[in-house]
């Protein structure tokens, strides 16, 4: 991520109006390019299929659902371990061992994921000419989420945005074209949507193999890297549980209908997190980033206790402003989208659901902050306490979501909740950590070599 | 930690039964290093084959020395390893780490004593038996003091601002963890029950006996043959792992400061346990005093060697002009400064004629080691210093015309009670009992004349002047050489020391 840091310190430098939109237009394309775009995709298609009335297209997008959904989530610890594995390489300029396990993992992961998506058909009771595609895709998916986080290590915003600017439109349009009555149907709309992502994942693949040198270590092994990072695979298998959590929470005990639109409602309300999103991107990529590497380089240049002190209280403040700035553009964005709602909802087809749209809004506020801090967590390796926030975050979801959405009265307040009970958790753990940050540098420092 | 043949001691005055009578605290010496110690360690337990002897060795960290160099005499009923590192405390343990405040230890709640003892290791200059007694506490674990928030608030609070404030702190940091870590692991260590503890140095020797003495009951004697302090200081000062710079405008950086200061109170540690001190020399019982021995303490009980019968005096073995052989015996380490040594015999090589041998093991610091014999290369005698490794000493003495010593520091060397046995005259630094082996520690043995040349230290052309003046006049070297036998005969015999050992020790269990 360095090399994105100096590129947005330098649009912030030129102090503009217009270099801080780019600034910051950049950090919405690298922290949420992928996942907007995919979303866009989903909202076109169900959108198009609408208009054009194909019968049968709930079925296709409920598999999308379930597939997402369930790669996201079982996905989650190999591609933060990937993700870290790749990182750590690159520090360490070692990037030849970084190919042959990628290569191995992917495999891996395409293999399991078919198998797992055609398990998963089978238990939804899925028609063999529907499940078909959803195993397909299933693996695709997962294939490229892997890969998204190995770029996402490997610093390569662009592979990323490459790849999603040319997979998405192309899901787009064979989607449409595949799923139109006179040709395959609902079964259309997965297949095409399958090759859409496919593309996209043959972008990912290319993109980060060139990335790589051409000399490999056909030696390195990447479970050494499980072993280290458990408790960071642990945090993402948790933070992506937590948020489905709630929406199967809602399946179970309200049903398909009402989880279904519960689901698009909270995917508008995650659009909120955006700005806030690429604000803090920006904020660490920048400034903290410059303090956190003075901080650590000051340990190894000499400095004395004083310097370190003063140095770790910038630290601190910084924490403190990045925090206080995502809240202060998530509060502005939350507000303005609440205000909105009645019209979102309208516009959706789901007019009895405004104030379902303003709890999931506040939610999704606490929950981009709550992830902010994770993000932080993990900047300064503090891992447990960036798993016990995941947690929070999964445990709270479903209890509250079991508790108090579940009759349907206050649909995501259980929600919103949660998120606000986990937000507290994070910044809480990171307000205590950084006080403590000075001892934590150098009590956690292990002793000896002779291992 | 391991353990030989285990065989009970039963004492026969109080019934009491011991793991043995006497246990030695050894620091990086016996039986696996060769030396002046090592020696003197050999011949005491084989000269008091009546006593049951514990061995406690202090080394670096386990497998650092694979082989014994000596084999141990069958009263020795225990040899028990120590290591200052190991592979326990490397990681931090999170369970064990107390949250916040000061370190609270189990439901008492007390802050650790230990602690409190490393603080008043740096802070005071002053030892009672109130520290020994908190580090014998026990209160404190390693991974406590590696990982837990007392440490550092004591580290952050109060030492650093009073010994380096200003100094890089990370460093500062990694020393105190270096100081303490060992003590912390030495003195969690299984200690036999003996009768008597018998540290053979200050240091970490002597604070692990000073503590087993304080656990037990027993009394602790303390024999040092260099002074341990004085020696550390000295590497200190040579030391490039210390930064000169850091916070410091004058004089010595704060963390050489540090680790002198640590060393000294080490020493005083021991010091005020130990029921005797004994030393070698006249001059090492004056730096004991300066150092905080209690002088009513300190007895002098000098090396010895066996000199009987005594060898007949040798002739002067080259007629002047021929080449004449000089020799070191001893470790090829840097406190032996055989760097000196080979610029002395370079530069007393341009007016006579010399051949010498540098008799020793040279694997305890290979590096110095490969300097001295690049040194030898670069001077381009290869032909004239030869180096033979470990040898049969008493074979190598007669074939010597004069032993060569150009120590930094000494305690009383055995090398030259061992030349004065078999009548070879030696040129010694200023160092320890060096010159009052050489010149005579009193009047009646000044009387029997110098046994051979005193020079400065680090100074190769009075080392030189010293070797030239030998080379070209044999019968001084027969008349040094007469001398120095004489001088061993009349006070230098190990039955004398063995002698007061024995007196000692039984004083000692008695008491």
């Amino acid at each position: 991520m360095a090399g994105i840091g100096w590129k947005l310190e330098a649009l912030l430098e030129r102090d503009s109006l217009g270099s801080a939109a780019s600034a910051f237009l950049t950090g919405v394309a690298v922290t949420s390019g992928p996942w907007l775009l995919t979303t866009l995709v989903l909202v076109l298609m169900r959108l198009s299929a609408a208009e054009s009335e194909i019968t049968g297209i709930a079925d296709a997008e409920r598999i999308v659902t379930i597939v997402y959904a369930g790669v996201i989530v079982m996905g989650a610890p190999a591609d933060i371990v990937l993700s870290r594995f790749a990182a750590d390489r690159v520090y360490e300029r070692n990037c030849a061992q970084i190919a042959a396990p990628l290569r191995r993992v992917l495999a891996v992961c395409l293999l399991v994921f078919a198998v797992a998506g055609a398990g998963a058909m089978a238990l939804c009771d899925i028609p063999a000419p529907m499940a078909l595609p959803g195993a397909v895709l299933t693996a695709i998916v997962g294939g490229q989420w892997l890969l998204l986080s190995a770029a996402g290590g490997l610093s390569s915003p662009g592979i990323i945005l490459r790849a999603f600017a040319f997979g998405a439109p192309a899901s787009v349009l064979a989607a449409l074209a595949l799923s139109h009555p006179l040709v395959l149907g609902p079964t259309g709309y997965l297949y095409g949507f399958g090759a859409g992502q496919l593309v996209t994942l043959g972008l990912l693949l290319w993109g980060t193999l060139h990335a790589l040198p051409s000399e490999e270590d056909e030696d390195a092994r990447i479970l050494p890297a499980f072993r280290h990072y458990w408790v960071l695979a642990a945090a993402a298998f948790a933070f992506h549980a937590g948020l489905w959590v709630d929406k199967l929470v809602i399946y179970f005990r309200a049903g398909g209908e009402v989880a279904s639109a519960y689901a698009a409602l909270a995917a508008v309300a995650w659009l909120s997190v955006v700005p806030a999103c690429a604000y803090v991107f920006v904020c660490i990529e920048t400034v903290f980033h410059r303090r956190f590497r003075a901080y650590y380089r000051a340990l190894h240049t000499g400095a004395s206790l004083h310097d370190l002190e003063s140095l770790a209280t910038e630290l601190q403040r910084e924490v403190g402003r990045t925090l206080r700035g995502a809240a202060s553009v998530q509060a502005g964005v939350t507000l303005l989208c609440a205000l909105l709602a009645p019209l979102v909802v309208a516009k959706l087809g789901l007019a009895d659901h405004a104030t379902t749209l303003r709890w999931l809004l506040v939610g999704a506020a606490a929950q981009v902050l709550a992830l902010a801090g994770t993000l932080l967590l993990y900047y300064f390796d503090f891992r447990v306490e960036a798993f016990i926030t995941a947690l929070t975050q999964l445990v709270a979801s479903g209890l509250f979501t079991f508790l108090v959405d579940a009759p349907a009265v206050h649909l995501g307040a259980g929600y919103a909740a949660a998120c606000a009970v986990t937000c507290a958790v994070g910044v809480g753990l990171l307000r205590w950590r950084m006080g403590r940050l000075l001892e934590h540098t150098f009590q956690s420092q292990p002793y000896g070599t002779e291992d | 930690m391991s353990t030989t043949d285990q065989t009970d001691y039963i004492d026969g005055t109080s019934g009491k039964r011991y793991d043995a009578h006497v246990a030695l605290v050894l620091e990086g010496s016996y039986p696996y290093i060769a030396g002046g110690v090592s020696s003197w360690v050999h011949q005491l337990l084989c000269a008091c084959p009546q006593r049951r002897f514990a061995l406690l060795h202090i080394g670096p960290h386990e497998g650092a020395y694979q082989k014994r160099l000596y084999e141990l005499p069958p009263n020795v009923s225990v040899l028990r390893e120590m290591h200052c590192r190991g592979g326990d405390e490397h990681a931090p343990r999170r369970r064990r780490r107390p949250s916040t405040g000061p370190l609270r230890l189990g439901p008492t709640k007390k802050p650790s004593r230990m602690l409190a003892a490393f603080r008043r290791l740096h802070l005071t200059d002053t030892v009672d038996d109130e520290l020994i007694a908190d580090l014998a506490s026990g209160d404190l674990s390693v991974a406590e003091f590696l990982h837990g928030d007392a440490t550092f608030d004591l580290l952050r609070r109060e030492l650093y601002e009073q010994l380096s404030p200003g100094a890089p702190f990370m460093d500062f940091f990694w020393h105190f963890r270096s100081m303490h870590v060992p003590l912390l692991r030495l003195l969690a260590a299984p200690i036999p029950d003996v009768a008597l503890y018998h540290a053979v140095a200050t240091g970490y020797a002597g604070v692990v006996g000073a503590v087993a003495s304080y656990r037990a009951g027993r009394p602790l004697v303390v024999t040092e043959h260099g002074i341990y302090a004085r020696e550390r200081e000295m590497e200190l000062s040579r030391a490039g792992w210390i930064q000169a710079t850091g916070g410091s405008t004058q004089g010595a950086s704060p963390l050489r400061r540090l680790w002198t200061h640590y060393f000294r109170m080490l020493s005083r540690i021991a010091y005020h346990r130990a029921a005797r001190v004994l030393t070698l020399s006249e001059s090492n019982r004056v730096k004991q005093v300066a150092d905080g021995a209690d002088p009513a303490k300190i007895r002098v009980v000098p090396n010895g060697v066996d000199a009987t019968p005594p060898p007949e005096p040798k002739p002067a073995l080259a007629p002047k002009g021929d080449r004449m052989r000089v020799g070191f015996v001893g470790r090829v380490v840097p406190i032996k400064d055989v760097i000196t040594l080979i610029r002395a015999c370079a530069l007393a090589r341009e007016r006579v004629d010399l051949e010498v041998w540098v008799v020793g093991p040279e694997n305890e610091d290979a590096a110095y080691a490969k300097r001295c014999r690049g040194l030898v290369q670069m001077l381009g005698l290869d032909d004239h210093i030869k180096f033979l490794g470990p040898q049969k000493v008493s074979e190598i003495y007669p074939q010597l015309d004069v032993v060569l010593l150009t120590s930094l520091s000494e305690g009383q060397p055995l090398v030259i009670l061992e030349a004065y046995a078999a009548g070879v005259p030696v040129v010694a630094t200023d160092v320890g009992a060096c010159r009052e082996l050489v010149e005579g520690r009193d009047e009646e043995d000044r009387e029997l004349g110098p046994s051979g040349i005193v020079t400065r230290v680090a100074n190769p052309p009075e080392t030189a002047m010293a070797l030239v003046k030998l080379a070209q006049d044999p019968s001084l070297r027969a008349a040094m050489g007469r001398a120095g036998m004489a001088r061993v005969s009349a006070r230098y015999q190990l039955c004398q020391v063995v002698a007061s050992y024995e007196t000692l020790y039984t004083s000692m269990v008695s008491a």
